[in-house]
Order: C-alpha cells, then sequence, then structure tokens
C-alpha cells in the first residue's frame, strides 16, 4: 500500500489518509484500531472491494481490482458474510470453485475447526462457528496472501496464520481485540480515526 | 455458483410460503370448479388460474428482483464472491439467471397444478392455460429484471415498486393501443400512444386471456374496459410483442448486471 486513501462513497470524507506499508511474503501485519478505525476499509481496498481515493494498493505485483490477483488472496470477511439458507460446506465448495481450485473443502474445514461434512445451515450457526467458517474461507486453495478480518482468536486460527507465515504467504489481520495476534505477525498497524496513529 | 445460490433460494420461506399458497389456491378453485359444469367449469379455473399468476406471480417477481443483491451485498457475501475472485458482473449474471430460473420453476409448479386440476375436473390438458402461464412467465421476467436493475443501486422496496410500474406501463400501453385501434379514444392521441407503443415494453396478453376477457370472464386478471359507452377488448400479442418486451428483459439484465459492478460490495 502506497499513500492510500479511501473515501467513503459518494463523499469527500476519508475512511482511511494516507496509509503505507509494505508486507513481504512470509511476514505478517496485524491491523488493529477502535470500532470505526478504518480496519475494515483499508483490509476491503487490500483485497479490491473499494477502490482508492489517492494512492495504490498492489498485490503481487498486479491490482487487486482484477479478479486474477484476487484469486491469490485468500479473504475471510467479518460478521456474517453468509446466507442464512446455505450449508456450512457450500460456502467452502463455492468459494473453491470460484478461486479454480479442486481442494477438497472438508480439509479447510477441519484446518478452521470445523467438522469435515459440515452440511448444517449456516443460519444454525453460533458466531463464533461463522468466524472458523470464514477462516476456512479464507484458506481454501492454499492462497498466497490471506487477510482474515476479525477472526478470533481460536488455537486453529493461531494455527492457520502460523504454517501459513511458514509456507512463505503473507498475513494481514484486522482485529479490535489484538491479543496474540502481534506477537504471531510481527507487526502491528495501529489506526486511529482512519490514519496510522 | 448459480446451483448453491437456487438451493439457498429454495430455503427461503417466503419463496416456499408463495409457492405452497399458490398450490392450496388451485385446490380450492378445483374444488369449486368441481361443482359447476360445462363452460362455467372451465371458465372458473382459467379466470382463477390467471389472477394466480398475475398477483402471485407479481409478488414472486418483486420479490426476486428487488432481493436480489442488497441483503447479500450488506451481509458481505457479495462481497466474499468478490474478494475471492469472482467478476462482479459474474456475480451479478449468475444471481439474475438464480432467480430467472427460481421464477421459472415456481411457475412450472403452478402450471403443473393447474394442468393437474384440469385433469381431476375432467377437461384433460388445458393448452390455452398453458400458453397462458408461459405469456406471464415473460411478464414477471419483466418485472423480476426491472426490480433487480434498480435493486443493484438502490434498496429493495424502491426498486420492487419500480419494478411493478414497468408492469403498469407495460399493460397500459397495450390497453392504450387496443383503445386507440377499437375507436374508443381519439385519433389525436395516435401520435402519443403510438410513440409509447414503439418505446416502452408491452405487457403479454395470451390468447386465453383476450377470450375470457371478450366473454367478460377474466375476472381481476383482465377487468372489463368500457370507454365512453364502448367495451373495448385487449387482443392477444402478436410475436412482435413478445420479441420487444425480450428485449426490454434483456436491457434491464444487462443494467442490473452493470449496476452490480457500480454497487460497493
Amino acid at each position: 500500500m502506497t499513500d492510500l486513501t479511501v473515501r467513503y462513497q459518494g463523499t469527500a470524507e476519508a475512511a482511511i489518509t494516507s496509509i503505507s506499508c509494505d508486507v513481504p511474503p512470509g511476514s505478517g501485519l496485524c491491523v488493529t484500531g477502535h470500532e470505526g478505525a478504518g480496519k475494515t476499509t483499508l483490509i476491503r481496498a487490500l483485497v479490491g472491494l473499494v477502490q482508492p481515493g489517492r494512492g495504490s494498493v498492489s498485490v503481487r505485483g498486479g491490482s487487486p481490482q482484477g479478479p486474477t490477483v484476487r484469486k491469490q488472496i485468500g479473504y475471510g470477511p467479518e460478521r456474517m458474510p453468509f446466507p442464512r439458507g446455505m450449508r456450512v460446506i457450500d460456502a467452502v465448495r463455492l468459494v473453491g470453485a470460484i478461486r479454480g481450485t479442486d481442494e477438497d473443502a472438508n480439509l479447510s474445514l477441519e484446518r478452521a475447526g470445523l467438522p469435515a461434512g459440515d452440511r448444517r445451515l449456516i443460519s444454525l450457526l453460533e458466531l463464533g462457528e461463522v468466524r472458523r467458517l470464514s477462516l476456512a474461507c479464507a484458506i481454501t486453495g492454499a492462497p498466497q496472501i490471506l487477510v482474515l478480518d476479525d477472526p478470533w482468536e481460536y488455537s486453529e486460527t493461531m494455527e492457520v496464520i502460523r504454517t501459513a507465515l511458514a509456507d512463505g504467504t503473507a498475513v494481514v489481520v484486522g482485529t479490535p481485540d489484538p491479543g496474540g495476534f502481534p506477537a504471531l505477525l510481527g507487526r502491528t498497524l495501529t489506526l486511529v480515526d482512519g490514519a496510522p496513529a | 455458483m448459480m446451483g448453491i445460490d437456487l438451493r439457498i433460494l429454495a430455503r427461503r420461506r417466503w419463496v416456499l410460503g408463495a409457492t405452497l399458497a399458490g398450490l392450496v389456491f388451485l385446490i380450492i378453485v378445483a374444488i369449486i370448479a368441481a361443482g359447476q359444469s360445462g363452460q362455467t367449469r372451465a371458465d372458473t379455473l382459467q379466470s382463477n388460474s390467471a389472477s394466480l399468476v398475475l398477483l402471485g406471480g407479481l409478488i414472486v417477481a418483486v420479490g426476486l428482483g428487488g432481493g436480489a443483491f442488497s441483503r447479500d451485498a450488506s451481509s458481505g457475501y457479495l462481497g466474499l464472491l468478490v474478494g475471492s475472485g469472482a467478476t462482479p458482473s459474474r456475480v451479478g449474471a449468475v444471481r439474475l439467471v438464480t432467480r430467472l430460473a427460481a421464477l421459472i420453476g415456481i411457475f412450472a409448479i403452478w402450471g403443473v397444478g393447474m394442468q393437474l386440476a384440469s385433469v381431476v375436473l375432467g377437461r384433460g390438458l388445458d393448452g390455452p392455460l398453458v400458453v397462458h402461464t408461459l405469456a406471464w412467465v415473460v411478464n414477471c421476467a419483466l418485472v423480476l429484471c426491472a426490480s433487480a436493475a434498480l435493486a443493484s443501486v438502490i434498496g429493495p422496496v424502491a426498486a420492487g415498486v419500480f419494478g411493478l410500474m414497468v408492469f403498469v406501463s407495460a399493460q397500459a400501453v397495450v390497453n392504450l393501443k387496443a383503445d386507440l385501434d377499437q375507436g374508443a379514444i381519439s385519433r389525436g392521441s395516435q401520435s402519443f400512444v403510438d410513440s409509447v407503443y414503439s418505446i416502452l415494453p408491452r405487457a403479454i396478453v395470451s390468447p386465453m386471456l383476450a377470450d375470457l376477457q371478450r366473454r367478460g370472464q377474466a375476472g381481476p386478471a383482465a377487468p372489463d374496459i368500457n370507454i365512453n359507452g364502448l367495451a373495448v377488448v385487449v387482443p392477444a400479442s402478436r410475436l412482435i410483442d413478445l420479441l420487444w418486451t425480450l428485449l426490454w428483459i434483456l436491457i434491464f439484465a444487462a443494467l442490473a448486471t452493470y449496476g452490480v459492478r457500480r454497487r460497493q460490495l
């Protein structure tokens, strides 16, 4: 990210302002800050879901606005990013199909701490299980960059990050509650009102 | 992506409820028609079936089209799909096609119910009713795509209202054209009527509905039109009307897909 500024859609107000940082392969970054500090906007810019108003984002030499680059990113969104009528295994299979991987969805589920072949409706999951499912979607297809928005600090989550870093994957985690993430990821970027503290 | 989307839709309570409500309505209609005989029995089944595809079909089309994007965009689901490598256009197109498939599926279930009712009533398969059902798949596809086109940029309720307004205007131009052609309104209106008729989408009218209306048996699906004491019958649509409305469906579908590209996901 170079001098990255993102404005709220349709306004001149900046959600994040002048953020520059580099996350090389095999290294991590923990983005932290209070609610509304700009963590999610930064992560969404990183995966190409919002366009920079100024500055740029480069992922492995390409723009994340392009689907080819996005397929290299494992994205685990915050909150409940699934339709309630969807089955757990279908969510992982769908992301795998979009990424063009034939990897067994059960592997991702198990690594995220969910049962293999989980056919429960997502509406029946507890919030913690939804966070695990978001993680399972993110790691499907062995992405080269792992971007997790508000993952909960489960032992499986930490193990996934540890393994990804060891495999040369760049890992970015956005969380309001850093816990053990900074120590694992090595670097922390604290945002206050959309700017580095 | 489409198969999973379709299964999600099929589990939505309102979709299941609307489909089942339509079938229950047809059972009630069949019971009422069983107490009648001859042409009255046929008219009861056909006019009530026409009311089902009009009212039920519009509700389903507005629900599917108006709800095509907003909830899943704000929950982050569409963002997950795009963030995983799908293009916004593909996500939009797949969701639209899925919803059209769901609409066709619901009409197919209702259509089978209508034909079963016709067979049980001793009338055999009802060809004109099949044609009418297909005509209404087109009308509802127009409403669905118009709603979805606006749903890609604004909220579901306003988008649904827009979809309905498109249908109202499509029906209005067809009615106006019939009024003009049958001399119910002044020739002074001809340039205006011809203009709007040439531009706007046209509601598809089946031969069955035209016949029911001519005999005053269509019910809510085609109420009597009486202008200055002259009864006007809206004629069945021609192939060119069908093609014109299909073109409008494609235009709205393209707008919906383009709108997703512009939308924050």
